[in-house]
């Protein structure tokens, strides 16, 4: 399915409006948003202990949490920066997807770490007591970083389609007036286009090691703490390679719906999906390696520590997670994307949706069972502080971050093409000169 | 999977024999009979009490807590609390005599409290026993073959050698103690260090004891030297303490007196301090240089769009 250059404008700025269906569905995101800020109102009035967190699992669900979001936020880095810098042109109508749905992560991802604090208000010690040789302090720094340059990396390109939009849309006013602003007097001068071309570039680049740096200093967290099952030297490009099986599967999943909702098969095509499911595999294979290193090797040794921690998670109380996770977040995605059939946009959403659960649960096994055999007894505390239990309290806190994260997504898609209208004009007119001549 | 036991039923499984053990074991601490009739040698003060306080708050708060809080370490078997009835229904020699000998995580005290300070912090724990009637004292045992005696230390920093006479002094005369045995402790940073076998005195009541070596001292290898007379001698408990200049001199650096990844910020190693603040600045210079462009963009349109009006 080819598109004309005459096509590309109309069909891109179509779905650039709210509608009923959509009004619905945010209406019922605010409404189970509003029920878990409920949740949350009881933890800032009863304190930490509605959540299941104790004194040996003090770092549960919401810090899980935490890892998971900033890692579905690296995949921004990955598919503009990398695969865009070395000059891959097939994902040039996935990078706007890709860096919508990083920013609404690493946006979130900040008022996540705020769930996990007793005193909220204290947030700002965090700045004005920090430690410079704490990793906490670090992580705080590259994710802000990271958001501005999401956000940035969103708007720049964003610009010139903007002016175009200004001109298409003509209701509502304020979308108009917004989309006016916001594209500073793009009148697509040549000495404008090479300014764009080179912000882009520099920032492409620049988010290369901040996305590298938000990810591994995550991963410090709990590598900087010798623990077992987090003293590892490769936390953190076992994080790293973990986070883009996490990230493209969400984009797969946005894609996928996108696609459908906003009729857009002609941009989004089978071959996306296709290029998509390999590029899957092979960070699939980096992970696969990374788990292979970070089980086998003190798994060989079995030092003390370790052997109670691998028998935990291998047939241990958390097996059943490990498993899942393990399966579906990887074995199973590898094995299957190797055939064609698997690699069509609807094999590959249910695929993307069992590996974004697993991921999650991935998260949480890395997070969670660690803390139930330290190396020491924690003294003066009920027996059945032991084993970490999450409650609904927690569950539903959780909850409202997912939920934003969607309204964010929702709403930056509503709001502006969620795929660059002048890149894909671009390359409407190479193709029908690449047919006249 | 039969094999693996439900991680709960396991854990259920290895406490209940924990349990069982600790509870049979624990009975078992049974102290001889004569060491269970054993008495102090002295009435208990309200002296001996302040002096058993300061005692059991160095050595024994950690683990039995303060006295009537229960705030006792969680260990198994259980320390107690020494206001405890499980406690004051010992007698003051059972008391005295697991103070002295110990078990299992109990650390025995015979080395490192004289039996004066054993019996103090007998009398401390008794005055948490309002019913307590102290048994009569058994002064006798104490100083039997006769009267309590002194010590004088001496080193020869040459030799290594320390030297200690034991006398007793009646009416001006000093007359030298034989078959005294005096034990050896070094002063360190958590109690006293027990050195050698403990040596008993000579025909002229003097024991020459060779300092050990690699002992770590001060920075001009100070170390403080105590000779403790073993109270079962029947000489008394005298003891003595003194700076002998034999130990190894050590320099000792506070860990938190240079720069280091555990000190204050303000200590932190260059390293990181410049690391940090040059990424940061060099993210943020461009982050500004970034924002500079976009209001350029928004210059250069204003600019074509004069140039546009002026055409038309
Ligand atoms: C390292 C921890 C520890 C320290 C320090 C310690 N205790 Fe104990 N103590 C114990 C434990 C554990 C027991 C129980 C031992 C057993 O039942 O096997 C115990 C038992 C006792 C008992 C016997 C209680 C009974 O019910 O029979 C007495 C008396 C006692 N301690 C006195 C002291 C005094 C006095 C000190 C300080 C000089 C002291 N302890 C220091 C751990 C400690």
């Amino acid at each position: 399915m080819q598109y004309s250059y005459d096509q590309v404008a109309s069909d891109l700025f179509r779905p650039v409006r709210f509608n009923k269906g959509h009004i619905i569905w945010l209406g019922i995101l605010t409404i189970a948003l509003f029920l878990c800020l409920y949740a949350y109102s009881i933890q800032l009035r009863e304190g930490l202990g509605v959540a299941g967190i104790r004194d040996y699992v003090s770092w549960g669900m919401y810090i899980s949490n935490f890892v998971f979001f900033v890692a579905s936020s690296l995949i921004g880095m990955l598919m503009s920066a990398v695969l865009g810098l070395i000059g891959m042109k097939w994902i040039r109508p996935l990078t706007r997807i890709a860096e919508i749905i990083a920013l609404a992560f690493a946006a979130v991802a900040g008022l996540v770490i705020i769930s996990d604090m007793g005193r909220p208000e204290r947030l700002p010690f965090l700045f004005l007591h920090g430690r410079i040789q704490s990793p906490i302090l670090w992580d705080v720094t590259v994710v802000t970083t990271y958001v501005i340059i999401s956000a940035l990396l969103l708007y720049l390109p964003l610009i010139p389609d903007l002016a175009m939009g200004k001109k298409i849309l003509t209701k509502p006013k304020i979308l108009v007036k917004v989309y006016e602003i916001l594209s500073v007097k793009w009148r697509g001068t040549k000495a404008q286009w090479d300014i764009i071309h080179r912000s882009m570039r520099i920032l492409l680049i620049l988010i290369i090691p901040v996305a590298l740096a938000i990810h591994t200093v995550t991963s410090w967290l709990f590598a900087s703490t010798p623990r077992v099952g987090w003293n590892s030297t490769i936390f953190g490009p076992y994080f790293v390679s973990g986070a883009f099986v996490a990230g493209i599967a969400s984009v797969v999943i946005a894609m996928y719906f996108f696609r459908k909702n906003y009729k857009l098969e002609k941009y989004i095509t089978e071959l996306h999906f296709n290029n998509m499911a390999k590029l899957l595999v092979l960070v699939s294979l980096v992970y696969l390696y990374f788990n292979i290193n970070e089980f086998l090797v003190p798994g060989y040794k079995l030092e003390k520590g370790d052997a109670i921690h691998l028998h935990d998670i291998f047939v241990g109380h958390n097996a059943g997670l490990f498993w899942f996770a393990q399966l579906f977040g990887m074995i199973i995605p590898i094995v299957l994307l190797l055939f064609r059939q698997m690699r069509k946009p609807f094999p590959m959403l249910i695929l993307a949706i069992l590996i974004f659960v697993a991921s999650w649960i991935k998260r949480y096994i890395i997070v969670v069972p660690t803390q139930e055999h330290p190396f020491l007894p924690i003294q003066h505390v009920p027996s059945n502080f032991l084993i970490y239990q999450p409650t609904l309290i927690e569950t539903a806190i959780t909850l409202a971050t997912f939920i934003l994260v969607l309204m964010i997504i929702t709403v930056l898609s509503k709001l502006f093409p969620v795929i660059p209208v002048w890149e894909m004009q671009e390359e409407a007119e190479l193709n029908e000169k690449g047919g006249q001549s | 999977m039969k094999r693996i036991m439900s991680y709960t039923r396991f854990v259920l499984l290895i406490s209940l024999i924990h349990y069982f053990t600790i509870s049979l074991f624990s009975e078992e601490w049974t102290v001889p009979t004569d060491q269970s009739d054993k008495t102090a040698p002295f009435l208990f003060t309200a002296e001996s009490v302040q002096k058993g306080a300061d005692l059991f708050m160095k050595n024994c708060q950690s683990c039995h807590g303060n006295p009537g809080k229960a705030n006792y370490a969680n260990m198994d078997p259980s320390p107690g609390d020494p206001a405890s009835e499980k406690f004051q229904k010992l007698t003051d020699g059972d008391m005295f005599y697991k103070i002295t000998n110990g078990r299992g995580t109990m650390p025995q005290f015979k080395m490192i409290l004289s039996e004066e300070d054993r019996w103090d912090l007998v009398s401390y724990i008794r005055s948490f026993h309002t019913g307590y009637i102290q048994p009569e004292p058994e002064v006798a045992t104490m100083t039997s073959s006769g009267d309590r005696a002194t010590m004088t230390l001496l080193y020869d920093s040459l030799a290594k050698m320390v030297t200690i006479s034991v006398y007793t002094v009646k009416n001006d005369v000093k007359s030298p103690v034989k078959g005294a045995e005096v034990l050896f402790f070094i002063k360190r940073y958590f109690g006293n260090l027990p050195v050698g076998e403990g040596a008993r005195t000579n025909e002229e009541g003097i024991i020459s004891y060779p300092f050990p070596e690699g002992i770590v001292g001060d920075s001009i290898g100070q170390v403080a030297l105590i000779a403790q007379l073993n109270e079962s001698s029947g000489y008394g408990n005298a003891k003595k303490t003194i700076m002998v200049p034999l130990g190894v001199p050590t320099e000792w650096v506070s860990l938190t007196a240079d720069r280091a990844m555990w000190n204050i910020n303000f200590k932190a190693p260059v390293w990181l301090i410049l690391s940090y603040s040059l990424t940061v600045l060099g993210v943020f210079i461009t982050l500004i240089y970034i924002a500079l462009q976009i209001r350029k963009i928004f210059l250069i349109g204003t600019d074509y769009d004069d140039e546009q009006s002026e055409k038309s």
